[in-house]
């Protein structure tokens, strides 16, 4: 008896502090597929800093890589009335679900990094990964000398950027005749132990590539531990994509053989997306797609994006 | 005295076999749920309460075949495993082969039952311990899920796919949420009530002894690896149906989670203890859990902590309760 | 022997659990060089004495004196290391370590900070071939025979260097030729003024081996005799408080209606070979031999436990050699078998449950049941067999002889027409022996032919109506009541 009064009372209370208007955003939830990816972190922390300074509260929830976690969670920010819904897919397939969830709930939706198939949000911001790829495979191919022997390792297979970002750095290596293309494998998690485990594999196999492209810093990091390992530093160039931050320090030494990166402008991701949460929220027109540009970044220009990442 | 106070013991025990070390756990729940109530006033709500039930079908259709391998001392690695191969070739077969969703679900399924079918024999035949036959079968299905489409996901399912799993009836139940409520109320009946069900306590609780009592324990030990494989394959279908999409990498670590519930819900890892009645609490615990702390804005590390906690916590108070 | 002073004197030790008492006040001296028996039915308190002096236990009241000095054991550790050594009655040996690791654990030899391999298991091949028992010290103890883990168990507690040993039922699994070796090996430490207590069921070797018996009876020493052979008789009156009519009940007269029949038997691994033998409708037929001749092995053969490779088993002239023990039970060929714990009942389930598995489908209405019914059907049986506890208590809360009423119950509950019981009284106090063997003349005089295996010679003797004695896995001989006594038995089984 007493406690129902008392549950009364708590949700009559919730009532009275519900937002005056829709239209204000007091509280943005943020989905994002793994945490211990930096890539993720760095979104997260720009849409953080951006929020506190407009004074909106962001919910975030970490799908651990798990597409079915991730549904449950953006039912449990549903519930919790948020504002509006930056959404990053995770797993291979970006499901559709959370976006029909957001659309029922009449909130905005931001899709970043990628976009579920016949779902589309508010607007999708997303870095160019072609054209960026494209951009690190030819400088490490010109830091070769135009010719040799090359090995890609790729991302978690099937996704978009793994698509987007072999595309483009085919791309470079069709415009060089003397690039021969000897192995590629795949790894799961975009991570620095399965790029070392990968490049000493393909080392092993090929002794005499001399070009590397790993798709992600992490499997270009791990790749030049291999190389050090196998005592081909000063044979073998390797390049990078997204511009992590160790990635960004070490680039910064200009020791290594890892030489090249394309610094992708996450935290700016991340301020574009709770911007265009506001603008979707006002009525305003947004577009559909926004490219925030990856810079390459090499030993030259990396010690300034150390000191602030873009 | 003494003798009193065991028989009471007794009756207890006896007269609620389902839930008997379950009731630390049901405890647990109950604090839990006034927490959250008074933590937050988004957590006692209908729309809330068949979230957390939408949230739970997949672990819980899972959990309870876990139950029985476990209840018999086993142990299933490869549930997640197999839940991907069936969802991939349910993918494959509806919209790659264009076969009707009538027959490329009962496939399925039988796809998954299959690999259960393999563990168990392995088990029973050649000796392999569980363990180890379950962890050779979670790699193989896996690579098998990912040979299918080479790793891609497939989507393009009919619309009432998805919608079976977003429509609540009648503004209650959605059809995968009544799935797995058929699951608990069967597999609780048949643990309680059937023969074969009795059975897995008695091979639990000593293999040799149930063998010398005349009891088929190689026939039932496959038979409980084929109906986890088959649930895991059903738990398959439920996630195509809320995710409306099948890919390869669905479920890692799945089994986990599985046997989580399961040792949260009182069910011994050694055999011959427990049930499902203790699993259902179990699945309600870290759904309740996860929907909790989501609503509290924990952040997502701080929730790994908690949740590893609540796993410590269930089990040890429930090992003390014994020891008293 | 008197006039030196003892290693051990216990005044007034009590012991209570909440508000039961199980030790009220017990006094006891041992003095070094001597055996003291121990004597008393299951719950009479010789564990918990023996507990307490070990250190297992701490006791409620009362003060132990140790060489002159006070002695309060706080755990075991401290117990061994003033001297005092305990063999347990069940085996706490650990099954994937080798035999060596297990006669020495926790305190290996160490050389240099190392363990010395060498040293460790020559010693223990030292000890193990003291008591007759001829194994690699370095294989591992799983696998091994019950009595072979207990001669390790022994082989541990004489490494001990112990000035007091205890010794709870260290024979039960052991074979006449290994008791005697360990006979040899207690009277060697007695020479060396080694105090021992030693606690048996056997009262046969009870008289063959201690100069002293205490018996205790409801947590209570009752009576001492200042010699070891005091007549068996007197022992156990004083045990169970009361005269004793007899220890083994009279025969039924067997039918001349063959039931069981077993032809040219053999096991694949050789444990016994070529085995012929038929028992009546309505006899008891008595199976002996030393340790390792094969008698378990066979009888778990004939009941579908353990694989055959040669020969048939008929009943009433019928084949019915069977694979598996669905197959004998099928039959009504059951068994009862050797190792309560481990074989015949599931410890931490309740009474009912237990009786029921044997039954499920005789319980079961078109595949359906309920625990309740599987209880209303267990209590019938319970009372019928005068077990001593409920349906819904858990069959580990029994002393060993309910636990056995209990295995019986499963399977009378099936009319059987043939029960195999292996070492059906091991472990079990006198007291409730005698209504064992009652059941098994019951189950004779209702027409059952019944198997008893045992290595206590004196029950073959007492409840068998012939003898088939067993030497190296083969038959060495049927001997019939008029002409089997312990001399033509022990030769038989010793050719």
């Amino acid at each position: 008896m007493k406690l129902s009064r008392l549950l009364i009372a708590a949700s009559a209370a919730s009532v009275l502090a519900l937002p005056a208007s829709a239209a204000e955003v007091k509280k943005i939830g943020l989905a994002v597929p793994n945490l211990q990816a930096d890539f993720f972190n760095q979104i997260k922390l720009g849409v953080e800093k951006h929020a506190k300074e407009k004074g909106i509260e962001v919910v975030v929830v970490d799908a651990k890589n798990d597409t079915n976690t991730q549904v449950s969670q953006v039912q449990d920010l549903m519930t919790q009335d948020i504002d509006a819904f930056i959404y990053i897919p995770a797993g291979a397939a970006a499901a559709a679900v959370p976006t029909r969830l957001a659309r029922e709930a009449g909130i905005p939706v931001i899709n970043v990094d990628r976009t579920p198939e016949g779902a589309p949000g508010d607007t999708f911001i997303a870095g160019e990964s072609v054209e960026s790829a494209y951009e690190v495979c030819k400088y490490i191919i010109g830091k070769a000398g135009g010719s040799g022997k090359m090995a890609i390792i790729h991302g978690q297979k099937g996704t978009t950027p793994e698509v987007d970002r072999f595309t483009g750095c085919k791309r470079a290596i069709d415009e060089n005749q003397g690039v021969e293309l000897v192995d590629q494998q795949w790894s799961n998690m975009w991570s620095a132990d399965e790029g070392f485990t990968i490049a000493q594999n393909m080392l092993q196999a090929n002794p005499d590539i001399t070009i590397i492209f790993g798709q992600a810093d992490g499997l270009a990091m791990g790749a030049a531990k291999a190389v050090d390992v196998a005592n081909l530093s000063d044979k073998v160039i390797i390049g990078g994509y997204d511009g992590d931050v160790s990635a960004l320090e070490y680039l910064a030494k200009c020791t290594g053989p890892f030489i090249a990166t394309a610094t992708q402008s996450t935290q700016k991701m991340g301020v574009l997306a709770v911007e265009s949460a506001l603008a979707v929220a006002a009525g305003e027109k947004v577009e559909e797609r926004q490219t925030p540009n990856a810079v390459l970044t090499t030993c030259e220009n990396a010690p300034e994006f150390v000191k602030v990442h873009p | 005295m003494v003798a009193d106070v065991k028989e009471r013991r007794g009756v207890a025990g006896i007269a609620l076999p389902s839930l008997r070390g379950a009731t630390g756990p049901l405890i647990g729940l109950i604090v839990l749920c006034l927490f959250l109530t008074f933590a937050t006033d988004k957590f006692l709500s209908v729309r809330n309460f068949l979230n957390v039930l939408d949230q739970i079908t997949v672990l819980g259709v899972m959990a309870v075949g876990m139950t029985m391998v476990i209840l018999i001392g086993g142990i299933d690695l490869a549930v997640g495993s197999v839940m991907a191969l069936a969802m991939m070739v349910l993918g494959y077969l509806n919209v790659v082969a264009g076969l009707p969703m009538g027959i490329a679900i009962p496939l399925a399924l039988f796809v998954a039952a299959l690999n259960g079918l393999v563990a168990g024999l392995l088990i029973t035949r050649f000796n392999v311990p569980a363990f180890i036959a379950t962890l050779a079968m979670m790699s193989i299905t896996r690579g098998l899920a990912n040979m299918i489409t080479d790793g891609q996901q497939i989507i393009g399912f009919p619309a009432w796919f998805n919608m079976m799993a977003i429509v609540r009836f009648g503004g209650f139940l959605t059809l995968t949420v009544a799935v797995m409520i058929v699951v608990f109320i069967v597999g609780l009946l048949y643990q309680r009530y059937r023969h074969g069900g009795r059975v897995l306590y008695a091979i639990g609780g000593n293999a040799e002894v149930a063998r010398l009592a005349g009891i088929n324990v190689q026939r039932a030990t496959v038979l409980v690896y084929v109906v986890c494989s088959f649930l895991a394959g059903l738990s398959g279908m439920v996630l195509a149906a809320r995710l409306d999409s099948v890919q390869p990498s669905s479920g890692v670590s799945y089994e986990l989670d599985a046997i989580a519930a399961v040792v949260i819900g009182g069910t011994s890892l050694s055999g011959g203890t427990g049930g499902i009645g203790g699993t259902i609490i179990g699945v309600l615990i870290i759904g309740v859990l996860r929907n909790g702390l989501n609503l509290l804005s924990v952040s997502p590390f701080m929730q790994q902590v908690i949740i590893g906690a609540v796993i410590v916590l269930a089990v040890t108070a429930e090992t003390y309760r014994k020891r008293k | 022997m008197t006039n030196r002073s003892p290693i051990l004197s216990l005044r007034g030790i009590q012991k209570s659990y909440g508000p039961i008492k199980v030790l009220h006040g017990v006094d006891l001296d041992i003095h070094p060089g001597e055996v003291v028996a121990l004597l008393g039915e299951n719950g009479a308190g010789k564990s918990t004495l023996s507990n307490i002096i070990s250190g297992t236990v701490q006791p409620s009241a009362g003060e132990m004196t140790w060489l002159g000095k006070p002695y309060a054991p706080a755990n075991p550790r401290a117990a061994m290391d003033e001297g005092v050594g305990m063999i347990h009655q069940e085996l706490k040996l650990l099954p994937k370590l080798s035999i060596a690791e297990n006669v020495f654990v926790g305190r290996y030899p160490m050389k240099s900070g190392r363990l010395d391999r060498k040293t460790m298991e020559d010693k223990a091949r030292a000890g193990l071939q003291r008591l007759g028992l001829d194994v690699a010290p370095d294989r591992p103890v799983e696998g091994l025979s019950t009595g072979k883990q207990q001669l390790i168990e022994i082989a541990k507690a004489l490494t001990l260097n112990a000035r007091l040993l205890i010794l709870d039922e260290p024979t039960a699994a052991l074979g006449g030729e290994e008791t005697q070796a360990l006979f040899r090996q207690i009277e060697r430490l007695k020479s060396e003024g080694v105090g021992i207590i030693y606690i048996s069921h056997r009262l046969e070797e009870i008289r063959q081996i201690t100069d002293r018996i205490v018996v205790m009876r409801d947590g209570a020493k009752v009576q001492e005799f200042d010699r070891g052979d005091v007549p068996i008789r007197t022992i156990v009156e004083a045990m169970v408080g009361r005269s004793l009519e007899r220890m083994f009940p009279a025969l039924p007269v067997p039918t001349q209606e063959v039931a069981l029949e077993v032809r040219g038997l053999s096991s694949p691994s050789k444990a016994f070979r070529d085995i012929n033998f038929s028992v009546r409708k309505g006899e008891v037929f008595g199976i002996a031999g030393l340790m390792g001749a094969g008698r378990t092995e066979l009888v778990r053969a004939i009941t579908g436990a353990d694989p055959i490779s040669a020969g048939e088993v008929l009943l009433h002239g019928k084949p019915v050699t069977p694979r598996s023990p669905i197959d004998a039970i099928r039959n009504g060929i059951v068994l009862v078998p050797e190792d309560r714990k481990l074989q015949g009942v599931v410890l931490d389930h309740s009474i009912a449950e237990n009786i029921g598995y044997a039954n499920l489908g005789e319980i079961a209405r078109n595949g359906w049941l309920s625990t309740r019914r599987i209880r209303e059907f267990a209590e019938d049986y319970i009372r019928k067999f005068g077990v001593k506890g409920r349906g819904g208590q858990n069959a580990g809360e029994l002393s060993g002889g309910n636990q056995q009423k209990v295995v019986l119950a499963k399977w009378l509950a099936r009319k059987p027409q043939v029960v195999v019981l292996d070492e059906p009284t091991r472990g079990i106090d006198v007291g409730a022996r005698s209504s064992i063997y009652d059941l098994i003349m019951d189950l004779a005089r209702q027409g059952v032919a019944v198997i008893v295996v045992s290595s206590d010679l004196e029950e073959v003797l007492g409840v068998s109506s012939r003898i088939m004695v067993m030497a190296q896995g083969k038959q060495a001989g049927i001997l019939n009541r008029e002409d089997a006594n312990d001399v033509s038995v022990m030769e038989l089984a010793t050719i």
